[in-house]
């Protein structure tokens, strides 16, 4: 595979992500930092704590980083889909929970794009462009509007 | 030596230099509603000091700089064209992906704030304001899909319903108001950064798409050489249109007592520019500004739909996103169904509230601007010697010096307006990423050789259809 180079530094940025969000929300443990209400979009749960969100996305992450060793693209649309699911979380209808998370998700967030832009470079050299004029390709389809 | 095709499909339009100064004020200014929040929030000598400075440091630049990239890759879809030659298929893809998912939210706002005002003044049913949003849709939708003649003649005409009660207001206000309009410089009580800081974000708004126009280049005859005219023209324009109007506004505002500056804002109950006009020429010249304000938003919305399209298209004729929309209509020669998706998206997103998502378009914005500022320094280091209709005029060093400064403001933006601006920028930006992956696999991309494009000859001409010249590269 010719962007395996890429693949592994996705890989790498991805399980960082994700090792940083699982210790930070262990760190935040540790010290009790507040949350807020444990509910995302109207459900409540305690698995839906702000300490469990950042375990849980940590170990999808972490995951998506594993996947990207052999499939970059599936693995870095995890890492970054994770990443998004947790900058979602700091909404809390309509009060914010980001002053108090910020110190958590500003790393994974930042890792989670460099495993997602390894990703992409990785996809660039392993998909093959199509050398085909599109207007030949398009007449040879036979319409061109 | 690289042989390139003209994107085949669109139909490039004889566009008078008038017509392209008409996009170019439209795209980055078309009357000043807004200001007054920065007024309220800045104080009045400091909105007007940013509002005569900010432009050198901010939105120059970027004229200079759309004008140079423009002139030397004049291709539909602009800046996203001038990204791929520069750094790549895949920051380009991110540039384009930010920059449309921007502008998808972005001109829903107007056709919203058009609806506000409207509503502010008539106050119809959320019925009837969702028929008459569809219904402006509709209408700008049709003229876009009919070409950019007819775009350009539209713009025309809703920017003189714009100017002319701006014009008489300003010119008015500026006689018959009351103060020295740069006193206080400040609110009282706050230091200079926080009184920056807080109108920041609105006036890099008003002096932003300076590079929107570009993406329109490939229907456009001889876009290196009428769109680099059009923004050095417009740019002064702009800079005199919001200085003098606000100075007024700021006068007027004093009629009703030294501290009512502090009272100039948007959204209802304070003195924005219909009110300032009520309080100056009565019910006439009120009735007047707020024609001028809806046609406004109208008019940035035609602006936005036209260029927000074009991206869009030339990535999916770069085969980086769905083949439909890479569609040209037969006749018109415009990319229908770029537009109507557009279009279609704004009809939906009108009828909901979505004030989170406004928070992030102007920060998914500032990363295709740093890219931009890139590109041309990296253009300038890899092709020093492609043709370049216009070239700003100072040393590759120096430029350098000179786009540092809106990268610079950029990068600070993003960090002090707010923190829902933020985290939905931030969640915005990993969408691109993600999108690239998922496209380049279901739509694998095209190599440089094979893209649509036009090449640019040392005597600043475009060739003709798949044409190649001795000497040049693409």
């Amino acid at each position: 595979m010719k962007g395996q180079k890429m693949a592994n530094y996705a890989a790498v940025a991805g399980i960082l992500g994700g090792a940083l969000a699982i210790g930070g929300g262990l760190y935040a443990r540790s010290v009790e930092a507040v949350f807020g209400i444990p509910q995302f979009f109207g459900i409540y749960s305690e698995y839906l704590s702000g300490v469990h969100v950042l375990v849980g996305i940590g170990a999808v992450m972490v995951l998506g980083g594993l996947i990207s060793f052999k499939w970059p693209s599936v693995g870095g649309v995890i890492v970054c889909s994770a990443a998004i699911i947790g900058l979602i979380y700091t909404y809390d209808r309509g009060q914010y929970r980001w002053s108090p998370m910020v110190y958590y998700w500003w790393g994974p967030w930042l890792l989670a794009w460099i495993a997602g832009i390894f990703a992409g470079y990785a996809a660039y050299k392993n998909v093959p462009q199509s050398n085909e004029k599109l207007a030949d390709a398009r007449h040879a389809e036979g319409h061109s509007g | 030596m690289t042989e390139m095709l003209r994107n085949e499909g669109l139909k490039r339009v004889r566009m008078r230099l008038i017509t392209a100064v008409v996009f170019v004020f439209t795209l980055t200014c078309s009357g000043a509603f807004g200001m007054e929040d920065v007024v309220s929030s800045s104080g009045p000598g400091l909105t007007l000091l940013m509002i005569l400075i900010l432009p050198f440091l901010w939105s120059v630049p970027m004229a200079f700089v759309a004008s140079e990239l423009g002139s030397m890759v004049p291709e539909a879809g602009g800046l996203y064209r001038w990204i791929r030659r520069g750094m790549g298929e895949y920051w380009s893809f991110q540039a384009g992906w930010w920059w449309t998912l921007s502008l998808y939210v972005d001109s829903a706002v107007y056709v919203a704030l058009a609806l506000d005002y409207m509503e502010a003044r008539w106050g119809f049913s959320g019925g009837t304001r969702a028929i008459i949003g569809v219904a402006i849709i509709a209408i700008f939708t049709f003229i876009n899909i009919r070409g950019l003649d007819l775009t350009g003649w539209a713009l025309t005409i809703i920017q003189v319903g714009v100017m002319v009660p701006l014009v008489i207001f300003s010119v008015w206000g500026i006689i018959a108001g009351s103060g020295n309009p740069f006193s206080p410089v400040m609110p009282e009580g706050e230091s200079f950064l926080s009184s920056m800081q807080l109108g920041l974000a609105i006036m890099m708004w008003m002096y932003s798409g300076w590079e929107s126009i570009s993406t329109l280049a490939g229907e456009i005859e001889n876009p290196q050489k009428v769109i680099p005219k059009a923004l050095m023209i417009g740019t002064p324009i702009v800079i005199a249109t919001y200085f003098f109007s606000v100075w007024a506004a700021i006068r007027v505002a004093r009629l009703d007592g030294p501290d009512n500056w502090l009272n100039m804002w948007t959204g209802g109950g304070g003195v924005d520019f219909v009110e300032a006009a009520q309080i100056l020429g009565g019910g006439v010249l009120a009735y007047l500004m707020l024609l001028s304000a809806i046609l406004s938003n109208v008019g940035l919305y035609a602006g936005y739909l036209a260029t927000g399209a074009r991206p869009q298209f030339q990535m999916s004729r770069d085969r980086l996103l769905p083949k439909f929309l890479g569609l040209t209509h037969k006749s018109w020669g415009t990319p229908w169904a770029a537009i109507l998706l557009m279009a279609a998206v704004n009809a939906v997103l009108i009828n909901f509230n979505f004030s989170a998502l406004i928070t992030i378009d102007v920060f998914l914005l500032m990363f295709p601007y740093v890219l931009i500022f890139l590109t041309v320094m990296v253009l300038r280091v890899k092709e020093p010697d492609a043709p370049r209709p216009f070239r700003v005029p100072m040393p590759t060093w120096l430029l350098g010096v000179w786009v540092a400064i809106p990268i610079a403001i950029a990068v600070i933006a993003l960090f002090v307006n707010g923190v829902d601006w933020m985290i939905g920028g931030l969640a915005g930006i990993l969408t691109g990423p993600i999108a690239y992956l998922v496209f380049k696999n279901l739509y694998k991309g095209t190599t440089d050789e094979a893209l649509e494009g036009s090449v640019v000859t040392p005597q600043g001409e475009l060739t003709d259809f798949g044409a190649a010249v001795e000497g040049v590269e693409a």
